[in-house]
């Protein structure tokens, strides 16, 4: 009994565990899986994510008409929908075209924010 | 009282109660008394053991993650040791030291999720807020190590392990550590004043029935069965370890949660070890791989999980995928013959103490 007044009394005086968000935030690590950053120019089309991929989230699509001269092969579409945030995109990519970001704030009414095209401004 | 008898009716228990899980328990009462118990699974069924003839060894490290969320590094564990053991490849001592660190960090968080369940399943909030409170500093653990605070996506992968681990994270585990020690001390508090007069001697799993219906792990255990795959098999670098095996002989709901506690102690003894012995040179990850085939034959591997003995039956025939991958989860025996063993005969209101005691995962056993 005596040990259980000592803990509620310690309690009392203790911080609480957890924090005041989305004001305060615990810093998320190097290294975590979030969302994929993907940078065109160094993409070679190999399409090495699309088949490393355990949930077939990546496809490989053409470029627009307008883009197409200057990027005839295929380039990959991200469905953040099916992705399961392995990292296996990642790390078989062989130029570091695809990376996965700290960023984790990915909830969205709009289903067109789920899908990531290659090419951003092309999106209607 | 008979079973068919016209006053007694059915009790359901799930699949949608709250503190039950993705599953359900008939139970035939008569007044307040459970006459029989009648389980009824199959409401997580994933199919993981087909998914898996689909894959290749890389994707289905990610897929055994899901077999149990609640312990997910060490089904990566017993996916990885059984394509290991296919392909005879080596393994780096480093990786070794890290699969086995890994894997005890998450029994802890696996039990602390049985504890504030239990609490849970008694009413006792407290409990469960103090558990999944500090379940969280492992989960920091995990995702600073990982990359994924739940799900390590396939961590402990075939051929060692995904990442190095960071150079902070040997200070950050023995910090959590030292938390973990906090924890155990309030866990002991509670014991004494709300989980011992409400578990005493309510699921009373005798020994002989616990050989008889297949348990393993933790609840033969406090049913005074010595046995665990790391002091039996032992796999990994456990052979290595100095640790002990604690049973307890009373064999009801408050030898269970006793014994999660214990566990959890042990479990930070072996974590020390691992961080004092560990290789200090640098390791090369493991990347995924186009066309990897594995080659022919067959192995089961079994290793000790939170929950008990978990297998995993794999045949190639030389292909990318498996040819076969058969699962045994723990939870399986747990959760039918040994709970319609339990329940039959005990209180309405003793249900989920006996429920939750048995530490079971409805995702294992489903697959």
């Amino acid at each position: 009994m005596i040990k259980t007044i000592w803990e509620l009394i310690r309690n009392l005086i203790n911080k609480p565990i957890t924090v005041r968000f989305p004001k305060q935030q615990i810093e998320i690590p190097e290294g975590f899986r979030g969302e994929h950053k993907y940078e065109l120019d160094k993409c070679i089309s190999c399409g090495l994510c699309s088949r490393v991929c355990p949930n077939r989230a990546i496809e490989m699509v053409e470029a627009p008409q307008k883009h197409k001269e200057k990027y005839p092969k295929k380039y990959p579409r991200i469905d953040l929908g099916k992705c399961c945030f392995c990292g296996f995109c990642e790390d078989i990519c062989p130029t570091d075209a695809l990376k996965l970001t700290k960023n984790v704030y990915l909830s969205t009414f709009d289903i067109k924010n789920v899908i990531k095209e290659p090419f951003e401004d092309d999106v209607d | 009282m008979n079973e068919k008898s016209p006053t007694t009716y059915e009790l359901l228990f799930g699949p949608a109660h709250p503190g039950s899980g993705n599953f359900s328990v008939k139970l035939r009462v008569s007044g307040e008394q459970v006459v029989s118990a009648r389980s009824d699974p199959g409401y997580l069924h994933r199919g993981f053991e087909k998914l898996m003839e689909y894959r290749d060894r890389m994707q289905n490290s990610i897929l055994s993650d899901r077999v149990c969320v609640l312990e997910a590094l060490n089904w990566n564990l017993v996916h990885a040791e059984a394509v290991d053991e296919l392909t005879g490849e080596e393994i780096p001592d480093k990786a070794r030291y890290i699969r086995v660190l890994m894997a005890e960090l998450s029994r802890i968080q696996s039990h602390l999720i049985w504890y504030g369940a239990l609490s849970m399943g008694l009413g006792f909030d407290t409990g469960f807020k103090v558990a999944f409170g500090y379940r969280d500093y492992l989960l920091d653990i995990f995702e600073l190590v990982t990359g994924g605070r739940v799900y390590p996506a396939g961590y402990i992968c075939p051929g060692g392990v995904r990442r190095d681990l960071p150079d902070s994270a040997k200070t950050k585990i023995e910090k959590t550590l030292d938390k973990m020690k906090i924890m155990l001390r309030k866990c002991e508090n509670f014991e004494k004043t709300t989980l011992y007069p409400r578990t005493r001697g309510v699921g009373v799993l005798e020994r002989q029935d616990a050989l008889r219906l297949g348990a393993t792990g933790p609840i033969a255990r406090a049913s005074g069965l010595y046995s665990d795959v790391r002091v039996d098999d032992p796999y990994e670098i456990y052979s290595e370890l100095d640790f002990e095996i604690p049973t307890r002989d009373e064999g009801d709901a408050y030898a269970r949660c006793l014994l999660g506690r214990l566990e959890m102690r042990e479990s930070m003894r072996i974590i020390r070890q691992v961080l004092e012995r560990m290789p200090e040179e640098k390791l090369d990850p493991v990347k995924p791989k186009i066309a990897h085939k594995i080659p022919e034959g067959e192995v089961y591997v079994r290793n000790e999980i939170a929950r008990g003995e978990a297998g995993i039956y794999m045949k190639s025939i030389g292909e990318e995928t498996p040819y076969r991958c058969k699962i045994r989860g723990p939870s399986l025996l747990h959760m039918i013959p040994v709970l319609e063993h339990l329940l039959a005969g005990c209180q309405i209101a003793d249900v989920p103490a006996i429920y939750w005691s048995l530490n079971i995962c409805p995702a294992d056993m489903d697959r």
